[in-house]
């Protein structure tokens, strides 16, 4: 029989490689991979990235965990993608499993293999790594076995705080910032493959640590309804678990010696972390929530992180990046220092994230010497009452005097991004899309910019655990094409470009993003039935999903479209960010009086965070 | 300059390598002359490309580099070589260079012919002798069409006059460089894999690969060739004229 180890992989794939799309997705190598000695190091992590090799790259959690793991000397930590369906089918004729990117070693030789979870989509592509990887889809399975024979499967990231249809899959989750707890968990393993425990105790043990969710150990029970009724907990964990939050946000580690990969990633760039955490509490938004509180880093650490890591990667572009980084308070000075000390080395600058009521002009102009390609904004809503609601605190006046400074230092292409099937939203909120598109090229036409193109970009709202908006549903995918068709129409104008998104994918994330462990059902069957890369259009399959739906006997309205109520137990009510479900509520009620809450900044809104979790950290201009 | 691409290396993309350099002389401090425009890129320009999984062990680029008047340029170079090879990913070897005087065409232009080495295992028992009739054949022939499929579109054309030259090579007479397909023969599962040389066509009308004339080959002549198996390196990157061989450093020399 062959042993299917990395020498054999290695020597295996370069029958395949030739003939598949970008190959060196496939084959690691590139500059500041770590290649650690696998029998020097006592547990060792495969960090998967569930999308392909080109976004997984660009991921910043990606690039710090991996640096950072590798520092210690007991860990190592490789790195792995989902094949592109392509490579897939040739792998699966050669027999050849997913492995990792540093040694070619199959997953199931590590001790950990560790998912990110940055969207619901991916959820599709986590199982079927599993299957590619020729690990047991369901913990039970796993545990049948050998007890160590398989890897534990850890799941972290944003989509962790509900990543209940996940349960039954994974091990254990991380909530939360892993800086300091994905090595203290991985210390427990350690120690638990020393004294020889079962990974039942070092779950026991793990289950103690802050941030470390173990599914297992907690039962729901459920009414007639189908609502939880209850929820029972294993005597060794927590009732809730609080996410984990880094010490000191501004000294933590930060990789200046990424990965540079020879095939381009999405973002293909330096990027500089300015802050974590936003303090704007749009209502929509789950980054806002989760991410709190608001901790910036020190101009002076960046400074240094900036130009040790254009020295260590030879990138020709570094970008500052967070949530919100025009609220950076020292975004001036930092821009300034940057651009005398790496401007010169033909390094560009880029600001990614802009916001159009703090957005400066003249930031950007300096910034953006030489490619005044395009701005993009997010307005979110077309109407002032809207945006009332989702607490955006922009005017149409601010929108409309930041574009006339644009297009007067030389702009043209603006991109303005909105949501559709937002709550209490009218058929007035959309033609308010539709006169700003209009006013936006007035503008132009005003300033002399008669070649200004706006894209208006319409996603839909999938509402979203640990929100105030998590007990709204999203509008009915009838209703939504609608809302798109009305938009359509009326935004028929050669200088406007109207984008949106399929209301079939938006769905499944709805269902997805509110759903409970009864959906890992639906789940598995999607998987096994082939679907994949969901937030791809190209490979997402509607047919399929309403298929598994009907013949799991999934109501999916349950998830998707039912409006909850504040007294539920919700699917997540055990997993804590922070922000206390009181504070949601009361956002909530203020959004549907049109009721705005300030910056917190400003005023302590008194969401329960600070200062018992963490304290925000700000920097003196 | 010359370069190596081997190991991972040789799966780096045609349109990724300028990026690899740009970077590599970025981390190494040496400064490149850039387009002027909105859109400015480093003066670095490539050889033919390789097909990517094709190892080359002489490959050429060319690089505009910024340079002080009073800088002697050996020392210099020697120094820029070292620096840069630092930074170069494992596979990339920098192997030789000169300076090009002003106004020399670039390398795309000039270069003709690639000669290719292939490890070529069969799936069926054949004598050297009977393959290399088989390519003799091919070679007389006046058409042998092949489909390449690009982009989802499916490109016919006659690749039989950009081969000159094909010869089996029977293992015993491979010389110790080639230990490493012994190695390769004792691991095939039917012990049977000829080194094959190809002398190609190349330049800016295009080229063919040697698996594609390999694949037509296997076909026209009824060769059973294990296709996925094959393993191909560019051994040289050529200027033919009339008689003459050069390389293209030797060539840059004779201008000089």
């Amino acid at each position: 029989m062959i042993v299917k180890n990395n020498e054999w992989i290695r020597k295996r794939l370069d029958r395949i490689l030739p003939k598949v799309m970008k190959p060196g997705r496939y084959v690691g190598g590139e500059w500041n991979m770590i290649r650690k000695d696998w029998d020097k190091t006592d547990v060792r992590v495969s960090f998967v990235f569930p999308d392909v090799y080109e976004v997984g790259m660009s991921n910043l959690a990606l690039r710090i965990l991996y640096g950072l793991l590798n520092t210690y000397p007991h860990f190592l930590c490789e790195r792995a993608f989902a094949p592109w369906p392509d490579m897939e089918e040739k792998m699966k004729e050669e027999g050849i499993p997913l492995y990792s990117l540093e040694s070619f070693r199959p997953l199931k030789e590590f001790d950990v293999v560790a998912f990110t979870l940055q969207y619901e989509l991916s959820y599709t592509n986590i199982l079927n790594i599993l299957q590619l990887s020729e690990i047991p889809l369901r913990t039970e399975e796993r545990a049948a076995k050998n007890n160590w024979e398989y890897p534990f499967i850890m799941a972290g990231g944003p989509v962790s705080y509900n990543a209940e249809p996940l349960a039954p899959f994974v091990d254990f989750f991380l909530l939360g910032e892993g800086e300091e707890q994905f090595p203290a968990v991985l210390e427990i393993i350690r120690e638990g493959k020393k004294e020889g425990l079962t990974k039942a105790e070092v779950l026991t043990r793990a289950a103690k640590i802050q941030g470390i969710y173990v599914p297992e150990f907690y039962d729901f029970e459920y009414d007639q309804l189908g609502l939880i009724s209850q929820v029972h907990v294993n005597s060794h964990a927590p009732k809730v678990i609080k996410k984990a939050v880094v010490k000191d946000f501004s000294s933590a580690y930060f990789p200046e010696k990424v990965i540079v990969p020879y095939t381009e990633a999405v973002h293909d760039r330096v990027m500089l972390e300015v802050m974590r955490g936003c303090t704007k509490g749009c209502r929509f938004c789950q980054a806002g929530m989760i991410y709190r509180p608001l901790r910036e880093r020190s101009p002076e650490i960046l400074l240094k992180q900036a130009e040790k890591a254009i020295q260590e990667t030879g990138y020709e572009e570094i970008s500052l990046v967070s949530l919100s980084t025009s609220d950076y308070t020292c975004v001036n000075r930092v821009l300034e220092d940057l651009m005398s000390k790496i401007q010169k080395k033909g390094v560009s600058i880029s600001l990614p994230s802009l916001r159009l009521d703090s957005f400066d002009v003249k930031i950007a102009e300096q910034v953006q010497k030489v490619r005044k390609s395009g701005l993009t904004f997010a307005p979110e809503a077309g109407t002032q009452r809207l945006r009332d609601v989702i607490n955006k605190g922009v005017t149409e006046t601010d929108l409309l005097r930041t574009m006339e400074s644009a297009f007067r230092a030389g702009w043209s292409n603006i991109k303005l991004y909105y949501m559709i099937g937002l709550p209490t939203e009218t058929f007035e909120d959309l033609d308010g899309i539709v006169g700003q598109a209009r006013k936006v090229l007035e503008v132009a036409r005003k300033t002399g910019r008669r070649d200004a193109r706006v894209v208006v970009s319409a996603s839909s709202f999938v509402p979203k655990p640990h929100t105030p908006f998590q007990w709204e549903g999203q509008d009915d995918r009838v209703l939504l094409k609608e809302k798109q068709e009305y938009l359509r129409k009326r935004l028929r104008d050669q200088r406007i470009k109207f984008l949106y998104h399929d209301v079939g994918t938006s769905f499944i994330e709805a269902i997805f993003a509110r759903g409970d462990r009864r959906l890992a059902d639906l789940l598995e069957w999607a998987v096994r039935a082939g679907c994949k890369f969901d937030g791809w259009s190209e490979h997402f399959r509607y047919d399929l999903w309403q298929q598994g739906i009907a013949e799991t006997g999934i109501d999916p309205h349950f998830y998707a479209n039912r409006r909850m109520a504040h007294e539920e137990l919700l699917p997540w009510d055990h997993l804590s960010s922070g922000v206390s479900k009181e504070y949601l509520i009361e956002e909530h009620k203020k959004a549907l009086t049109e009721a705005l809450s300030p910056d917190c900044r400003g005023k302590c809104g008194r969401c329960g965070v600070c200062p018992d979790l963490a304290k925000p950290v700000r920097y003196k201009i | 300059m010359a370069y190596t691409k081997r190991k991972e290396a040789r799966y780096i993309a045609h349109l990724d390598l300028i990026r690899v350099f740009d970077r590599a002389l970025r981390r190494a401090g040496i400064e490149v002359v850039y387009s002027e425009g909105f859109n400015p890129h480093p003066k670095i320009s490539f050889g033919p490309p390789l097909p990517v999984g094709v190892e080359g062990t002489e490959e050429y680029v060319d690089i505009e580099l910024k340079i002080q008047e009073e800088i002697a340029e050996q020392p210099f170079l020697i120094r820029i070589i070292g620096d840069l090879q630092k930074q170069l990913p494992e596979g990339i070897e920098l192997v030789d260079y000169a300076i090009m005087p002003p106004g020399s065409k670039a390398l795309m232009a000039v270069i003709n012919l690639a000669r290719y080495r292939t490890e070529v295992p069969l799936l069926e028992p054949l004598s050297a002798e009977a393959f290399q009739k088989a390519c003799d054949r091919w070679l007389t022939r006046e058409e042998a069409m092949s489909i390449r499929l690009q982009k989802g579109k499916k490109t016919e054309r006659n690749i039989r006059p950009l081969a000159s030259e094909i010869a089996v090579i029977p293992i015993e007479n491979a010389n110790d460089n080639y230990s490493l397909i012994a190695h390769r023969i004792k691991n095939n599962e039917n012990g049977m894999v000829f080194l094959c040389k190809f002398d190609i066509k190349t330049g800016n009308d295009g080229s063919v690969r040697p698996v594609e004339i390999l694949e037509s080959i296997s076909i026209l002549e009824n060769v059973p060739i294990d296709l996925p198996g094959v393993l191909t390196t560019r051994e040289g990157l050529y200027i033919r004229k009339g008689q003459d061989l050069l390389k293209p450093i030797e060539y840059i020399r004779t201008v000089q």
